[in-house]
């Protein structure tokens, strides 16, 4: 008689975590079935979170503002740390660039006339808009940013986000004032890619270390730490001729059918506060 | 006296604190992509010092809300936090029993566990190809962080709250610890 009215509190725990834990494991489903990240962004649950996105925006805003001191100390203790043999180092590195970019300037101005002789239109019309990273990520597992761009300023699922050096990702989810970049070097990141020296296709992808992975390289191809990594534009995601980064280390054994190559991204987000993202409508995105 | 209401006035402003923290001061302090979660840290807490079926439904919420701010797998923190509010409650009641002390031990447990939990999960879902992997760079350094960030959070939560345990609130509780006085 005494434990009578016990037991039914008992199960009425048990009986609330069961259900709380089914209405989780559906949730799960539907967000699977709508595809996740950027494929299933007109899903349900996807825009569910836009709108939950608004009520974020003055704290992701916040964090940004009380970011901004403490990321200022960082790279002034960054580059207080830099000895005089770095200084020499980056002086030549600097002297070095300059040559190229003169070079390059010469060739853009070739290019530039042979394009007009030909009458060649460009083939992306790359529009880009500005935007302001305002956090990273709130959690360990994603790597992403919040922008303060959205879909009232043209912001798209989709869309490739770049750094003033290169690829940096591609916009997942869109809210009315912000979105959020899914970064290269997530590990659920992917992007069609092509070696520069020996124009070699394959595929580059993060992973879980922050590190990018070129895959699908064959052992016959001829790899070496430098190689610049450029998107191939296959895909239809990403336009062709972006830089991502260079080849740090190409390995394989003899079990291997495809190397194992590093590539180093040449744009690090967090040395930046403002993105480019190309707004060029996806037609003529998908058209490279 | 009923204790309920103060109780979960202390639960809603947790809430608050661990979502603004959530939001606004985990992305700066984390290191080499190890954020910690509040979120998950409030929950134990409050877990520790609450009946299980409120720190069930504490855990589902919190949960449900950081899905809602984050972009991983919606549905997966919502599990994780609901699992885990529920056991921290019920192991503490039945066989912890309160103390700074088991607090220390519960906060690091439930942090590993919970941090692990959320890798099984996004590893079921396809959204952590590298299972194994990620159990040594994120689920171990995410733990420790946790756990660290937990303790501090722990003892501010005690001095705000008394040492005493509350967790003799409308459920399961105390009816049975009086039957068995």
């Amino acid at each position: 008689m005494a434990l009578s009215p016990q037991k039914p509190r008992k199960i009425t725990g048990g009986i609330l975590v069961i259900s709380l834990s089914l209405v989780a494991v559906v949730m799960l489903s539907v967000w699977s079935y709508e595809g996740g990240g950027a494929q299933g962004a007109n899903g349900v649950l996807h825009n569910v979170r836009s709108v939950v996105s608004v009520v974020t925006v003055p704290f992701e805003q916040a964090s940004s503002i009380i970011a901004a001191p403490f990321n200022a100390v960082g790279n002034s203790v960054s580059n207080l740390s830099a000895g005089s043999e770095t200084l020499e180092e980056l002086q030549a590195e600097n002297e070095e660039l300059r040559s190229t970019v003169m070079k390059l300037e010469e060739y853009r101005q070739e290019n530039e006339r042979l394009s007009k002789l030909l009458e060649l239109t460009d083939a992306y019309n790359l529009e880009a808009v500005g935007a302001r990273i305002l956090k990273p990520s709130s959690d360990s597992w994603n790597q992403v940013i919040s922008i303060d761009k959205g879909s009232n300023d043209g912001m798209a699922v989709g869309m490739p986000v770049m750094s003033p050096n290169g690829l940096i990702g591609q916009v997942e989810q869109v809210g009315p004032f912000t979105s959020v970049v899914r970064l290269l070097t997530d590990p659920n990141s992917g992007v069609a890619v092509f070696l520069q020296a020996n124009r070699s296709e394959g595929v580059v992808t993060g992973s879980i270390e922050g590190l990018l992975y070129l895959s699908y390289t064959p052992l016959n191809v001829n790899v070496v730490p430098g190689d610049v990594v450029i998107t191939s534009g296959a895909g239809g995601v990403y336009p062709k001729g972006i830089v991502i980064g260079e080849v740090t280390s190409a390995s394989y054994s003899p079990s291997d059918v495809y190397q194992t190559i590093v590539v180093k991204p040449v744009a690090r987000v967090a040395r930046y506060e403002e993105v480019l993202v190309l707004t060029g409508r996806q037609s003529e995105v998908k058209s490279s | 006296m009923d204790h309920s209401q103060p109780r979960l006035a202390i639960m809603v402003i947790s809430a608050f604190v661990a979502l603004l923290l959530q939001i606004i001061i985990a992305p700066i302090i984390a290191i080499a992509h190890v954020v910690p979660n509040f979120i998950l840290i409030a929950v134990v807490i409050t877990a520790t010092r609450n009946a299980p079926v409120r720190s069930t439904i504490f855990g589902f919420i919190m949960g449900l809300i950081f899905d809602l701010i984050s972009v991983g797998p919606m549905g997966a923190m919502t599990l994780v936090l609901t699992l885990l509010g529920y056991a921290v409650s019920s192991l503490n009641k039945g066989i912890f029993g309160g103390g700074l002390l088991i607090d220390i031990v519960v906060v690091l447990l439930a942090s590993l566990i919970g941090e692990l939990l959320v890798s099984v999960v996004y590893a079921v879902v396809g959204s952590d190809p590298e299972f194994l992997l990620s159990l040594v760079i994120k689920v171990l350094p995410a733990a420790l962080y946790d756990s660290l960030c937990g303790l501090v959070l722990l003892v501010i939560y005690r001095f705000f709250t008394g040492s005493r345990s509350t967790s003799t609130g409308p459920d399961m509780g105390r009816p049975l610890r009086r039957k068995l006085r």
